[in-house]
């Protein structure tokens, strides 16, 4: 991708001409810097998926597709504050038998997407944790290039709502691209 | 694989097609990927009146409309022919495409119409600032997956 990077960058630099250097100086926040040009490799996808989302869709899958060799953690978040609470109404055992069922659900849901990835060159992880569904997703996108993530994730609450604002939270807080579904 | 690039002239617009040039690559040459951009005249009609409300003459201010206008076509076409010729000298197959008229609109009927991804930056023209009301007027009313890049 340098090739297009240093070519566009010589255009722009054609397109001002001896102003550059100026308007550069002046207006140096709406030029893309060298360093911006650069499209990061994407070695790393990290997947974050709840209960709100039921599907995957197909163009999603034909996206991954263009990634081969690349890893991908399947992150199935399961929210530790609804734990709490149903455990602080309903009392311990109802909390086991819900976290047995969110378990399950989330078993089923990830074994379905290994599936549809089995035939794809990726290296495919996938991982169940009872946490905070921003603050670990944030937290893990870290250790990864790109976030793909459906418009519904954590949209318990609000279903009604086009996009999940948790999704919104997501998108602002991390600087890599973000793929939403 | 048919890419949809969402391009206001903004440097993260720039970017947003540079992402979608790595995508189209990694598909070899199964993509296509086409430039979108969206011209609204009522922002050159907003600006002309604002800024020109204190010249002599309604005339003067048309004028001042007609100048706006014609510079914002043109600014747009220049960086859409810099980002073609880019995607012509990689062998990507890679078209622009221009349309006057309110951009939600215009944008979620053309990413609806049969596109795979889409891909966008996350500001526009004024700058970093808050991501809003446009991304989820867009994210939240089409079909394909959006790449939003920062």
């Amino acid at each position: 991708m340098d090739v297009f990077s240093s070519m566009i960058s010589r255009k722009f630099r054609n397109i001002a001409g001896e102003r550059y250097e100026e308007i550069m100086n002046f207006y140096r926040e709406f030029l893309l810097s060298e360093e911006e040009m650069h499209v990061p490799e994407v070695s790393s996808i990290l997947m974050p998926i709840d209960g709100s989302v039921h599907v995957i869709p197909e163009k999603v899958y034909r996206l991954l597709s263009a990634y081969e060799g690349v890893s991908i953690l399947l992150l199935y978040v399961i929210d530790m504050n609804v734990l709490r609470i149903v455990e602080g109404t309903l009392g311990k055992m109802e909390a086991e038998i819900f976290k047995g069922k969110e378990l399950k659900r989330a078993d089923e849901f990830l074994r379905a997407v290994e599936v549809k990835l089995s035939g794809f060159r990726i290296s495919l992880r996938t991982e169940v944790i009872i946490g905070h569904k921003g603050d670990d997703v944030v937290r893990r996108a870290r250790e990864h290039d790109m976030i793909i993530v459906s418009k519904k994730y954590g949209s318990e609450g609000a279903r009604s709502l086009r996009i999940s604002p948790l999704v919104f939270r997501i998108v602002h807080s991390i600087a890599k691209p973000v793929v939403v579904y | 694989m048919r890419i949809l690039v969402l391009v206001d002239g903004s440097k993260w617009s720039q970017k947003a097609a540079l992402h979608a040039f790595d995508v189209a690559k990694r598909k070899g040459g199964k993509a296509k990927v086409v430039l979108y951009s969206v011209l609204d005249r009522r922002e050159a009609r907003a600006i002309a009146f604002h800024l020109g409300v204190r010249r002599d003459s309604v005339d003067e201010i048309v004028k001042f409309e007609e100048r706006i206008w014609e510079e914002t076509k043109r600014s747009v076409k220049e960086v859409m022919s810099v980002l073609l010729s880019a995607a012509a000298e990689e062998g990507i197959n890679c078209s622009m495409k221009i349309v006057e008229g309110p951009a939600v609109d215009s944008i979620v009927r053309e990413a609806n119409s049969g596109y795979d991804l889409v891909v966008m930056g996350a500001f526009g023209k004024s700058g970093k600032g808050h991501i809003g009301s446009l991304l989820e007027d867009i994210v939240g009313s089409i079909e394909p997956p959006v790449m939003i890049v920062r």
